[in-house]
């Protein structure tokens, strides 16, 4: 059966909510995490999903479960079981989308530290070791001088200036 | 329609080895064409800095070519294979999505068969290699601390080491309280400014591709100097076939252009460099009158060889954060402790030890480094267990080269242009799974040391094909290999290849730094003796 209408992003308002049912039971919250089915979680796996002709075809394995059994977490049980790699992709678009979603990264900067903003432009300072690298310096041997290797025909090859 | 002006040599691949072979020669004054089936990436389209960064890089930027599936790629068939293709068709080839490991080949990595007995000797040295590699490094600039006592003396590195990290802290005390060798892994990042290029910001995700420039991917480092030199690169090329005169040598290549369209050029020499899987596919295609059976495969031997490095992983979960998901992915610390054949084992040659980072919440949750993350009622609270507390350690085990393990030409899946695709036929050997056997329970022993609360264990990582290697391999003798020691093939000496498939044996290293190393020597010995030059050893 086809859920997802032709076009980029495009995908029926029923197929929105069966994901919502199934994202809930995917991710159901607790632990002082939201729940999956709140926010606009479903939309952003449904918008991506389309995008995507195997994971539309993925989701689409597991729709055709949830119409039979008309229980989500016996279609997913279903994939689990039956399809692994169909049930990958489709955790794999339910895991980022539910991730992004505003109110679990503040959990997460709370919970881990981990900044609620994308990696860059700030990235990140970790730490250095520099007393592990310290400890380093009596097991040294000899470094290497440019004029142990140079051919004399690579004179001008490698340019700073021209490549800078 | 006025035909193109004919070349000295035309590249095919704009990656790794295509690049540093396209400088090279150029900067010596060849009219120089490189062919690339894929585009630029530019840096503004990497999306670290986008909420949805972790889907682009489950799926957009995926490195496996059959989950990414851009119109740029082409399908490989690997139904008969453990590990999974990885590779990126573009400018810049596979350092677009690299973690930029950059340790070099050990001299005991070109002389496997004299001193174990098995597989064959390269026909060159790391001593011949050796003002390539330097070369190399300069224009790529490395990250790390020269004087490791576990290889050859080299210059002093472009840049100092990058960040530990707290989990590579972590792992530097565990395996000196063992006793045992570490040692800052050389990185192909600029931890400061170099060249022209700013100093990386430890975003994390490398793999995505690198926006700063930080990262020494090719299309930042030899690609601006190779189009200064003159390189005409011509993108959206695919090339189907390498065309050969009735004496068998080499006049040019036909590909399809971005329309579509087929195109022709001539050249007095053809350089292969579209990695072990591409290269070998490209020769299987050509076939001719002169070579029935792909060229240079008389004997057979094209597409055969092929090794990867079969990967364990081994991740210490920790009672406390360390904030993997800050620096170079897969960068930090390297142990050589174990490496080569040593008295006792059960099996031949060796491993190296590689400390990795860890992943962001999606990647973490989708189960990263072999973790094991249940949807339903537990998710959230494993995740917690595990989220910025791991810190994990590779097990990189030697695999020795068997005929069997080969890519050969699917007879019924094509690409976009109907070209047949490559398929992949590949075991794991006993040696190489009694290696990663020993190797994880080594690795255990690290993470016990560090304190790990918890340690899981990835037998083999099955989406870790990213080291192609072995498939028209170097060797003197035509029978038993497909290029010769200056990359040429053997019978059609104005063809070459300088990519990783022209590996003897491939060591337990990652293959960058030593695939350019060999695409420098190759191009200085075309450049000083011409297509077909005799051998000057």
């Amino acid at each position: 059966m086809t859920y997802f209408r032709e076009g980029p992003g495009a995908a029926d308002a029923a197929v929105i909510t069966a994901a919502r049912r199934l994202l809930l039971v995917m991710l159901p919250g607790g632990d002082g995490y939201p729940s999956a089915d709140r926010g606009g979680i479903a939309e952003r796996l449904v918008e991506r999903l389309a995008d995507d002709a195997q994971d539309a075809a993925a989701f689409s394995r597991l729709l055709d479960e949830l119409g039979r059994t008309m229980s989500p977490r016996a279609a997913l049980t279903e994939l689990f079981e039956g399809d692994p790699a169909a049930m990958r992709r489709v955790l794999q678009c339910a895991y980022a989308a539910y991730y992004e979603e505003p109110a679990v990264r503040a959990v997460l900067e709370a919970r881990h530290g981990y900044p609620d903003r994308p990696p860059q432009p700030l990235g990140y300072r970790p730490a250095t070791g520099g007393a592990q690298l310290a400890r380093l310096e009596a097991r040294r041997v000899r470094t290497l001088e440019t004029s142990d290797w140079w051919p004399a025909r690579f004179d001008g090859l490698d340019d700073v200036e021209e490549t800078a | 329609m006025t035909a193109p002006p004919a070349a000295d040599v035309i590249i095919v691949g704009a990656g790794a080895s295509g690049a540093a072979a396209a400088w090279f020669l150029a900067r010596r004054g060849h009219r120089v064409v490189v062919l690339e089936q894929g585009d630029w990436v530019r840096p503004e389209s990497v999306r670290s800095d986008r909420a949805d960064w972790e889907h682009h890089r489950l799926r957009g930027m995926n490195p496996n070519p059959n989950v990414r599936a851009l119109p740029t790629d082409y399908p490989i068939v690997d139904t008969d294979t453990p590990i999974r293709p990885l590779l990126f068709n573009g400018v810049g080839g596979s350092t677009v999505l690299w973690s930029s490991h950059f340790p070099r080949f050990h001299p005991m990595d070109f002389r496997v068969h004299s001193d174990d007995g098995v597989a064959d000797d390269w026909p060159i040295e790391y001593d011949d290699l050796l003002p390539y590699y330097e070369l190399n490094d300069r224009m790529m600039g490395v990250a790390g601390l020269s004087g490791d006592p576990a290889h050859p003396p080299r210059s002093a590195r472009q840049t100092p080491p990058v960040p530990l990290g707290a989990g590579g802290i972590r792992l530097a005390d565990a395996f000196d309280r063992l006793g045992w060798h570490w040692w800052p892994a050389d990185t192909a990042v600029n931890s400061r400014p170099y060249r022209g290029r700013r100093a990386c910001n430890a975003c994390g995700p490398c793999e995505l591709g690198c926006p700063t420039g930080a990262k020494a991917s090719v299309d930042v480092t030899y690609w601006p100097a190779a189009l200064r030199a003159g390189v005409e690169l011509v993108t959206h090329a695919r090339v189907r076939e390498i065309r050969v005169g009735s004496d068998g040598r080499a006049t040019g290549v036909t590909f399809l252009d971005a329309d579509g369209q087929e195109q022709h050029r001539t050249g007095s020499a053809v350089v292969l460099a579209a990695n072990a899987i591409g290269t070998a596919r490209l020769l299987l295609l050509s076939r001719s009158s002169v070579h029935p059976d792909g060229l240079g495969n008389a004997e057979g031997q094209v597409g055969r060889h092929l090794m990867h490095h079969p990967i364990a992983t081994v991740t210490g979960v920790f009672d406390e954060p360390l904030h993997g998901y800050e620096g170079t992915t897969a960068c930090s610390i390297m142990s050589m402790e174990f490496y080569g054949t040593r008295p006792g084992n059960d099996f031949l040659r060796g491993y190296k030890l590689q400390s990795l980072r860890s992943h962001g919440p999606a990647v973490t949750a989708s189960g990263g480094f072999g973790l094991d993350v249940p949807w339903g009622e537990g998710h959230h609270r494993r995740f917690d267990e595990l989220f910025a507390r791991t810190v994990s350690l590779t097990v990189t085990a030697e695999d020795l080269p068997d005929p069997e393990n080969r890519v050969a030409l699917d007879p019924d899946v094509v690409d976009g242009s109907g070209i047949p695709a490559p398929s992949l036929h590949y075991r794991v050997s006993d040696n190489s799974r009694r290696i990663l056997d020993d190797g994880i329970a080594r690795a255990s022993e690290v993470m016990a040391a560090a304190g790990a609360t918890e340690v899981i264990v990835s037998p083999l990582l099955e989406q870790g094909g990213f080291h192609l290697m072995g498939t028209t391999r170097m060797g003197i003798d035509p029978e038993r290999s497909v290029v010769d020691r200056f990359g040429r093939i053997h019978g059609a000496p104005n063809v070459l290849v300088v990519d990783g498939g022209t590996f003897t044996t491939g060591g337990a290293m990652n293959p960058t730094s030593t695939l350019q190393a060999v695409a420098l020597w190759v191009a200085d010995h075309l450049d000083r003796h011409g297509p077909g030059g005799e051998a000057s050893r």
